[in-house]
């Protein structure tokens, strides 16, 4: 195991997304010792795939990757990437057992310099799940540019053993002979900081994502949007065409009780101005439609922005989509219900954008004891106390950070993760046994 | 420094599947039937799917992948300002 010389730990944070990432620095700034688990190659989540954050417009990596080089670089913080948390147990009070599994990655991290040799010498494409397919990668691959750990991965999967990333290698980093690793991990506290999942437009058929080739999510459309993208350009994903129509549907598996969803996601609504903005910028003679139901402009300067979409020609219609439909030379024609005049109207669009909603993440319902961890209607986790005390989850010592326990923006998740930073602390401070 | 062979230890362990095998194979057909296809013109997505007989959407796709690997490069738009022309990267 890289890095660590001891398995124990005051704090384990279980997801390396923004919120993990503030609350590691939080708890480590305190003198305690974390460990900062990961199960995806690179730590920064969502957030860093994101183009730019609402309603700042400040591009989202330039605020990602100063938290991510702080958290790497802090000599109380111990980061595991392409790991797993199989289960915490509690032991006592203040007392947690962590079995972790560290899996294969093939390359020594210690010695890979970020050379990308073996990703030119590979011969496997297949779709990048860094870009959401829209582009291919090969199998031995750096997952972006400012990934971090920015290193090579083996995708043993896609592998063709081929040798030939082993023989472009120039520090010899690459090593086969690697295997999945577990852990037994002591700590007197955890965080959850898992975040949440984008919902599945698949579920909803008549949106016709999946099937027409010009409709996409938003945050697929992120990816267009960020430099670090899969094109050269914005263009539709059904043949290259710079799109000059384009229409976003709100709401799309969110206030939706045919998904089961009836939650507001809180984000949709300002992400999809945000995007709009942008494409003004990237596409100056584009007209960009917002279908909405309601716009819930709730935060610090949100109104403002949602004015300023207006100010630029972005044009909002109260509508809800009935179906989306794709025409020959790949447009889409959506029909909708205009809620204003109350009919039915038909309009023709050559790019659909879905915004859609947060799901919960339930991958911590696994990791505990039946019974032990809560969850609310939504499959959030279970907040203890919504008003006074919303970092406590149904365990004593674990702690809720940022969207494991319902949809929230970024500043809210700071936020979040905080308080849910400052509750880990007084607890591992409350602790009177030794681990 | 001598280099290691750990792959072909992996191979006594772990077999390569068919379909890594053939998608392999189909990767590297696709890609020599579009450099062939561009040659030393430079093509939008619509004429290159004329050409290799590819639906567009698969064709962006190998397309931007090409473009990505550095073996393709994007020129100018058309007079429509439409599509990108696609070239070979020199």
């Amino acid at each position: 195991m890289p890095n660590i010389e001891k398995k124990s730990f005051d704090a384990l944070v279980v997801g390396g997304g923004i919120a993990g990432v503030e609350s590691a620095i939080n708890i480590a700034n305190n003198g305690l010792k974390v460990l900062l688990v990961e199960k995806d190659l690179t730590i920064g989540g969502k957030m860093i795939m994101l183009s730019k954050v609402f309603p700042t417009l400040d591009c989202s990596a330039c605020i990602t990757t100063p938290k991510i080089s702080e958290v790497d670089r802090h000599p109380n913080v111990t980061i595991m990437t392409n790991t797993e948390v199989l289960h915490i147990d509690k032991q006592d009070k203040h007392y947690f057992k962590a079995q972790i599994k560290e899996k294969a990655r093939y390359v020594d991290v210690s010695n890979c310099t970020g050379c990308q040799l073996c990703e030119d010498a590979c011969p496997v494409v297949v779709p990048d799940q860094y870009q959401y397919g829209m582009v291919g990668r090969k199998a031995a691959y750096i997952p972006f540019n400012i990934a971090s750990p920015r290193v090579a991965s083996i995708d043993i999967e896609n592998c063709s053993l081929c040798g030939a990333c082993e023989k472009a290698c120039p520090t010899q980093c690459i090593d086969f002979t690697q295997e999945d690793k577990e852990y037994e991990i002591v700590v007197k506290s955890v965080v959850i900081a898992t975040g949440f999942n984008l919902f599945d437009p698949l579920k909803i058929p008549r949106y016709s994502y999946g099937s027409a080739k010009n409709v996409i999510t938003s945050m697929e459309m992120e990816r267009h949007l960020a430099p670090t993208r899969p094109y050269n350009h914005v263009l539709r994903p059904g043949d290259g065409k710079m799109p000059d129509n384009i229409a976003y549907v709100l709401c799309t598996g969110s206030r939706d009780m045919t998904v089961g969803n009836p939650i507001c996601s809180q984000i949709c609504c300002m992400y999809s101005i945000k995007q709009a903005q942008l494409l003004m910028g990237a596409l100056p003679m584009a007209d960009v439609t917002i279908y909405y139901i309601n716009i819930r402009s709730f935060g610090k300067g949100f109104e403002e922005f949602y004015e300023q979409a207006k100010g630029m020609g972005i044009n909002f219609v109260k509508g809800k989509i009935g179906q989306i439909d794709e025409l020959e030379n790949g447009d889409l024609k959506v029909r909708y219900e205009d809620i204003n005049q109350g009919k039915l109207v038909e309009s023709k669009h050559d790019l659909v954008v879905l915004s859609v909603g947060a799901m919960a993440n339930e991958d911590p319902k696994t990791m505990f004891k039946a019974d032990t961890w809560k969850q609310d209607e939504f499959a959030f986790a279970q907040q203890k106390d919504l008003f006074y005390t919303p970092s406590l989850s149904s365990i004593d010592g674990v702690f809720l950070a940022g969207t494991t326990s319902g949809p929230m923006d970024i500043p809210d998740t700071i936020l979040s993760s905080g308080a849910a930073s400052m509750e880990a602390i007084r607890y591992i401070k409350q602790a009177k046994v030794e681990i | 420094m001598e280099k290691k062979e750990t792959f072909k230890i992996k191979r006594e362990t772990h077999t390569v599947s068919q379909r890594v095998k053939d998608e392999l194979k189909a990767f590297n057909q696709i890609r020599r039937k579009i450099l062939e296809a561009i040659g030393e013109e430079e093509l939008n997505i619509p004429d290159i799917a004329d050409k290799i007989d590819m639906s567009k959407e698969e064709t962006m796709y190998y397309v931007m992948s090409l473009v990505k690997f550095n073996k393709l490069q994007a020129t100018a738009m058309d007079d429509m300002d439409e599509y990108y022309f696609y070239k070979i990267k020199e």
